[in-house]
Protein backbone atom coordinates (compact mmCIF):
# COMPACT_ATOMS: atom_id res chain seq x y z
CA UNK A 1 0.00 0.00 0.00
CA UNK A 2 1.51 3.26 -1.18
CA UNK A 3 -0.48 5.41 1.25
CA UNK A 4 -1.69 8.94 0.83
CA UNK A 5 1.58 10.39 -0.53
CA UNK A 6 2.70 7.49 -2.76
CA UNK A 7 6.30 6.27 -3.17
CA UNK A 8 7.81 9.31 -4.95
CA UNK A 9 6.66 11.98 -2.49
CA UNK A 10 7.93 9.73 0.32
CA UNK A 11 11.35 9.68 -1.30
CA UNK A 12 11.17 13.43 -1.68
CA UNK A 13 10.32 13.79 2.01
CA UNK A 14 13.26 11.53 2.87
CA UNK A 15 15.57 13.68 0.72
CA UNK A 16 14.40 16.78 2.57
CA UNK A 17 14.67 15.10 5.95
CA UNK A 18 18.42 14.46 5.64
CA UNK A 19 19.51 18.11 5.21
CA UNK A 20 16.89 19.15 7.77
CA UNK A 21 18.29 16.75 10.35
CA UNK A 22 21.82 17.87 9.48
CA UNK A 23 20.75 21.47 10.05
CA UNK A 24 19.18 20.59 13.40
CA UNK A 25 22.32 18.71 14.47
CA UNK A 26 24.58 21.56 13.35
CA UNK A 27 22.47 24.06 15.29
CA UNK A 28 22.57 21.90 18.43
CA UNK A 29 26.34 21.49 18.07
CA UNK A 30 26.78 25.26 17.63
CA UNK A 31 24.69 25.93 20.75
CA UNK A 32 26.76 23.45 22.76
CA UNK A 33 30.04 24.93 21.48
CA UNK A 34 28.93 28.50 22.20
CA UNK A 35 28.04 27.45 25.74
CA UNK A 36 31.23 25.46 26.21
CA UNK A 37 33.64 28.14 25.01
CA UNK A 38 33.19 30.59 27.90
CA UNK A 39 32.93 27.70 30.36
CA UNK A 40 36.57 26.93 29.70
CA UNK A 41 37.52 30.39 30.88
CA UNK A 42 35.15 30.28 33.83
CA UNK A 43 37.46 27.65 35.29
CA UNK A 44 39.57 30.63 36.43
CA UNK A 45 39.67 32.39 39.75
CA UNK A 46 36.70 34.08 41.34
CA UNK A 47 36.88 36.66 44.11
CA UNK A 48 34.07 37.20 46.61
CA UNK A 49 34.32 40.19 48.92
CA UNK A 50 37.22 42.60 48.55
CA UNK A 51 40.91 41.82 48.20
CA UNK A 52 43.80 44.29 48.04
CA UNK A 53 47.44 43.43 47.47
CA UNK A 54 49.63 46.54 47.72
CA UNK A 55 53.37 46.90 47.37
CA UNK A 56 54.89 48.55 50.44
CA UNK A 57 58.43 48.44 49.05
CA UNK A 58 60.00 47.09 45.89
CA UNK A 59 63.64 46.08 45.62
CA UNK A 60 64.97 45.21 42.23
CA UNK A 61 66.87 44.21 40.33
CA UNK A 62 68.15 42.39 43.36
CA UNK A 63 71.60 41.41 42.11
CA UNK A 64 70.95 37.94 43.46
CA UNK A 65 71.35 35.03 41.08
CA UNK A 66 67.94 33.78 39.91
CA UNK A 67 66.04 36.60 41.62
CA UNK A 68 64.45 39.34 39.51
CA UNK A 69 63.14 41.45 42.36
CA UNK A 70 61.88 41.33 45.92
CA UNK A 71 58.67 42.97 47.10
CA UNK A 72 57.36 43.67 50.54
CA UNK A 73 53.57 43.45 50.24
CA UNK A 74 50.49 43.94 52.38
CA UNK A 75 47.63 41.64 51.43
CA UNK A 76 44.17 42.34 52.87
CA UNK A 77 40.93 40.36 52.57
CA UNK A 78 37.66 41.74 53.87
CA UNK A 79 35.75 39.60 56.44
CA UNK A 80 34.45 36.47 54.73
CA UNK A 81 36.25 37.23 51.46
CA UNK A 82 37.18 34.24 49.31
CA UNK A 83 39.38 33.56 46.34
CA UNK A 84 38.14 30.40 44.69
CA UNK A 85 39.92 28.68 41.85
CA UNK A 86 43.22 27.14 40.98
CA UNK A 87 46.13 29.54 41.32
CA UNK A 88 49.69 28.41 40.71
CA UNK A 89 52.61 30.48 41.94
CA UNK A 90 54.76 29.75 38.93
CA UNK A 91 57.04 32.78 38.94
CA UNK A 92 57.56 33.66 42.58
CA UNK A 93 57.83 32.39 46.15
CA UNK A 94 56.55 34.03 49.35
CA UNK A 95 57.30 34.26 53.02
CA UNK A 96 54.10 35.34 54.79
CA UNK A 97 53.34 36.64 58.27
CA UNK A 98 49.74 36.96 59.45
CA UNK A 99 49.19 40.41 60.93
CA UNK A 100 45.49 40.16 61.72
CA UNK A 101 42.56 37.74 61.45
CA UNK A 102 42.99 34.32 59.92
CA UNK A 103 42.94 32.48 56.62
CA UNK A 104 42.20 28.94 55.57
CA UNK A 105 44.09 27.87 52.49
CA UNK A 106 43.07 24.78 50.55
CA UNK A 107 45.82 23.37 48.38
CA UNK A 108 45.60 21.37 45.17
CA UNK A 109 45.78 18.04 47.03
CA UNK A 110 42.72 19.00 49.12
CA UNK A 111 44.65 19.72 52.33
CA UNK A 112 43.46 22.67 54.44
CA UNK A 113 45.79 24.89 56.46
CA UNK A 114 44.59 27.63 58.80
CA UNK A 115 46.93 30.46 59.79
CA UNK A 116 46.15 33.01 62.51
CA UNK A 117 47.61 36.34 63.63
CA UNK A 118 51.28 35.86 64.53
CA UNK A 119 51.75 32.74 62.37
CA UNK A 120 54.30 32.64 59.57
CA UNK A 121 54.44 30.33 56.59
CA UNK A 122 56.24 29.84 53.30
CA UNK A 123 54.69 29.33 49.88
CA UNK A 124 57.39 27.92 47.57
CA UNK A 125 57.48 28.33 43.82
CA UNK A 126 54.88 26.00 42.32
CA UNK A 127 52.58 26.30 45.35
CA UNK A 128 49.03 25.68 44.11
CA UNK A 129 45.96 26.83 45.97
CA UNK A 130 42.31 26.24 45.18
CA UNK A 131 40.71 28.31 47.93
CA UNK A 132 41.84 31.24 50.09
CA UNK A 133 39.13 32.00 52.66
CA UNK A 134 39.36 34.87 55.16
CA UNK A 135 37.96 34.84 58.68
CA UNK A 136 34.25 35.75 58.51
CA UNK A 137 34.50 38.24 61.39
CA UNK A 138 38.00 39.69 61.32
CA UNK A 139 39.06 39.21 57.72
CA UNK A 140 42.71 38.63 57.01
CA UNK A 141 45.81 40.81 56.81
CA UNK A 142 49.10 39.33 55.65
CA UNK A 143 52.54 40.82 55.25
CA UNK A 144 54.64 39.03 52.70
CA UNK A 145 58.05 39.08 51.15
CA UNK A 146 57.58 38.07 47.57
CA UNK A 147 60.63 36.86 45.70
CA UNK A 148 60.10 37.22 41.95
CA UNK A 149 62.20 34.70 40.08
CA UNK A 150 64.08 35.21 36.84
CA UNK A 151 63.19 33.41 33.66
CA UNK A 152 59.40 33.89 34.00
CA UNK B 1 7.73 41.47 -9.31
CA UNK B 2 7.94 45.08 -10.46
CA UNK B 3 8.45 46.14 -6.84
CA UNK B 4 11.45 43.85 -6.48
CA UNK B 5 14.10 46.45 -7.54
CA UNK B 6 12.54 49.00 -5.19
CA UNK B 7 12.54 46.48 -2.38
CA UNK B 8 16.20 45.65 -3.03
CA UNK B 9 17.17 49.33 -2.99
CA UNK B 10 15.31 49.85 0.31
CA UNK B 11 16.98 46.81 1.86
CA UNK B 12 20.45 47.91 0.70
CA UNK B 13 19.91 51.45 1.97
CA UNK B 14 18.87 50.01 5.31
CA UNK B 15 22.08 48.04 5.67
CA UNK B 16 24.48 50.90 4.85
CA UNK B 17 24.29 52.78 8.17
CA UNK B 18 24.65 49.48 10.03
CA UNK B 19 27.82 48.70 8.10
CA UNK B 20 29.18 52.16 8.90
CA UNK B 21 28.37 51.71 12.60
CA UNK B 22 30.18 48.37 12.72
CA UNK B 23 33.32 49.94 11.25
CA UNK B 24 33.34 52.81 13.78
CA UNK B 25 32.10 50.85 16.74
CA UNK B 26 34.02 51.96 19.84
CA UNK B 27 31.63 50.43 22.32
CA UNK B 28 33.08 48.45 25.19
CA UNK B 29 30.87 45.92 26.91
CA UNK B 30 32.73 44.50 29.95
CA UNK B 31 33.11 40.74 29.84
CA UNK B 32 31.76 40.62 26.29
CA UNK B 33 33.27 42.82 23.58
CA UNK B 34 35.33 45.80 22.52
CA UNK B 35 33.99 47.24 19.31
CA UNK B 36 33.43 44.38 16.92
CA UNK B 37 35.85 42.05 18.71
CA UNK B 38 34.29 39.71 21.26
CA UNK B 39 35.82 37.37 23.80
CA UNK B 40 34.24 34.53 21.83
CA UNK B 41 36.21 35.49 18.72
CA UNK B 42 39.11 33.09 18.40
CA UNK B 43 42.69 34.31 17.93
CA UNK B 44 42.88 32.95 14.36
CA UNK B 45 39.62 34.78 13.60
CA UNK B 46 40.98 38.02 15.10
CA UNK B 47 44.08 37.67 12.92
CA UNK B 48 41.85 37.20 9.90
CA UNK B 49 39.77 40.26 10.84
CA UNK B 50 42.61 42.63 11.75
CA UNK B 51 45.53 41.36 9.70
CA UNK B 52 48.94 40.39 11.06
CA UNK B 53 49.69 41.47 14.62
CA UNK B 54 52.24 44.22 15.26
CA UNK B 55 55.76 42.98 15.76
CA UNK B 56 56.37 45.34 18.70
CA UNK B 57 54.97 43.90 21.97
CA UNK B 58 52.21 46.03 23.45
CA UNK B 59 52.15 47.23 27.04
CA UNK B 60 49.40 44.68 27.71
CA UNK B 61 51.89 41.87 27.27
CA UNK B 62 53.91 43.26 30.20
CA UNK B 63 50.86 43.61 32.42
CA UNK B 64 49.70 40.00 32.05
CA UNK B 65 52.90 38.18 31.07
CA UNK B 66 51.33 34.76 31.64
CA UNK B 67 49.30 35.22 28.45
CA UNK B 68 50.45 35.24 24.83
CA UNK B 69 49.49 38.59 23.30
CA UNK B 70 48.65 39.77 19.81
CA UNK B 71 48.43 43.52 19.36
CA UNK B 72 47.34 45.82 16.56
CA UNK B 73 48.91 49.25 17.02
CA UNK B 74 46.73 50.83 14.34
CA UNK B 75 43.64 49.83 16.35
CA UNK B 76 45.10 50.28 19.83
CA UNK B 77 43.86 46.89 20.95
CA UNK B 78 45.50 43.63 21.98
CA UNK B 79 44.19 40.13 22.52
CA UNK B 80 45.58 37.78 25.14
CA UNK B 81 45.30 34.02 25.14
CA UNK B 82 46.51 31.10 27.22
CA UNK B 83 46.17 28.48 24.50
CA UNK B 84 46.66 30.49 21.27
CA UNK B 85 43.05 29.79 20.35
CA UNK B 86 40.50 31.13 22.84
CA UNK B 87 40.64 34.84 23.62
CA UNK B 88 41.02 35.32 27.37
CA UNK B 89 41.49 39.11 27.35
CA UNK B 90 40.88 42.03 25.03
CA UNK B 91 42.88 45.09 26.04
CA UNK B 92 42.71 48.72 24.94
CA UNK B 93 46.00 50.62 25.13
CA UNK B 94 45.30 53.45 22.71
CA UNK B 95 42.39 55.18 21.00
CA UNK B 96 39.09 56.60 22.12
CA UNK B 97 37.36 53.42 23.19
CA UNK B 98 35.39 54.01 26.37
CA UNK B 99 33.73 51.59 28.73
CA UNK B 100 29.95 52.07 29.20
CA UNK B 101 30.26 54.72 31.89
CA UNK B 102 32.70 56.80 29.88
CA UNK B 103 35.81 55.63 31.73
CA UNK B 104 38.61 54.98 29.26
CA UNK B 105 42.30 55.66 28.84
CA UNK B 106 43.54 58.76 30.71
CA UNK B 107 40.58 58.60 33.12
CA UNK B 108 41.41 59.17 36.78
CA UNK B 109 41.27 56.67 39.62
CA UNK B 110 38.39 58.66 41.11
CA UNK B 111 36.59 58.42 37.78
CA UNK B 112 36.89 54.63 37.83
CA UNK B 113 35.77 54.36 41.46
CA UNK B 114 32.87 56.77 40.94
CA UNK B 115 31.67 54.82 37.91
CA UNK B 116 32.15 51.26 39.16
CA UNK B 117 32.56 51.45 42.94
CA UNK B 118 35.15 49.53 44.93
CA UNK B 119 36.95 46.90 42.85
CA UNK B 120 36.80 43.23 43.77
CA UNK B 121 40.58 43.06 43.59
CA UNK B 122 43.17 45.81 43.81
CA UNK B 123 46.83 44.98 43.40
CA UNK B 124 50.14 46.61 42.63
CA UNK B 125 52.65 45.38 40.10
CA UNK B 126 55.99 46.72 38.94
CA UNK B 127 56.52 46.90 35.19
CA UNK B 128 59.82 48.24 33.87
CA UNK B 129 60.46 50.08 37.11
CA UNK B 130 57.01 51.69 37.23
CA UNK B 131 54.44 50.74 39.83
CA UNK B 132 51.02 50.16 38.33
CA UNK B 133 47.79 49.53 40.18
CA UNK B 134 45.26 47.04 38.93
CA UNK B 135 41.60 47.66 39.72
CA UNK B 136 39.63 44.55 38.73
CA UNK B 137 35.87 44.07 38.66
CA UNK B 138 35.53 40.33 38.70
CA UNK B 139 31.75 40.11 38.37
CA UNK B 140 31.56 42.13 35.15
CA UNK B 141 34.92 41.20 33.62
CA UNK B 142 36.60 44.61 33.52
CA UNK B 143 40.04 45.69 34.74
CA UNK B 144 41.94 48.99 34.72
CA UNK B 145 45.70 49.44 35.00
CA UNK B 146 46.69 52.83 36.41
CA UNK B 147 49.97 54.67 36.82
CA UNK B 148 49.96 57.69 39.11
CA UNK B 149 46.19 57.28 39.39
CA UNK B 150 45.66 57.64 35.62
CA UNK B 151 44.32 54.79 33.47
CA UNK B 152 46.99 53.50 31.05
CA UNK B 153 45.31 50.31 29.82
CA UNK B 154 41.99 48.64 30.39
CA UNK B 155 40.89 45.18 29.49
CA UNK B 156 37.88 42.93 29.47
CA UNK B 157 37.95 39.29 30.50
CA UNK B 158 35.56 36.43 31.13
CA UNK B 159 33.87 37.23 34.48
CA UNK B 160 35.14 35.05 37.31
CA UNK B 161 38.54 34.52 35.73
CA UNK B 162 41.07 36.56 37.67
CA UNK B 163 43.63 33.76 37.93
CA UNK B 164 46.29 35.35 35.76
CA UNK B 165 45.47 38.94 36.70
CA UNK B 166 46.12 38.50 40.41
CA UNK B 167 49.67 39.56 40.86
CA UNK B 168 50.94 37.59 43.83
CA UNK B 169 49.40 35.25 46.41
Amino acid sequence: MAGRYGPIPRLWRLTLAVPFMALVLATLLAVVMIREAPAQHAAGLKVTGKVTDKIVAHFGPSGLSGVRSVEYRRFVMSPGARMEGRKVMDDHAQFCVVEKGSVTITTADGAKHTYRAGDAFVKPKGFTQTLYAADPQQGYVELSWTINLKGH
Amino acid sequence: MRFLPVLLVVLLAGTLPVAAQVGDDKTVVPGVRIGRWTLLTSIPELLRMNGPASSRPSVASMLVPAATWYSWDSLGIAAGTHDRSYTAYLAVYDGDYAAPRGVGIRASRNGVLTAYGEPTYEGDLVVQGRTLTLLAYDKIGLAYFLHNDVVQVFLIFHPGNLAHLIVSC
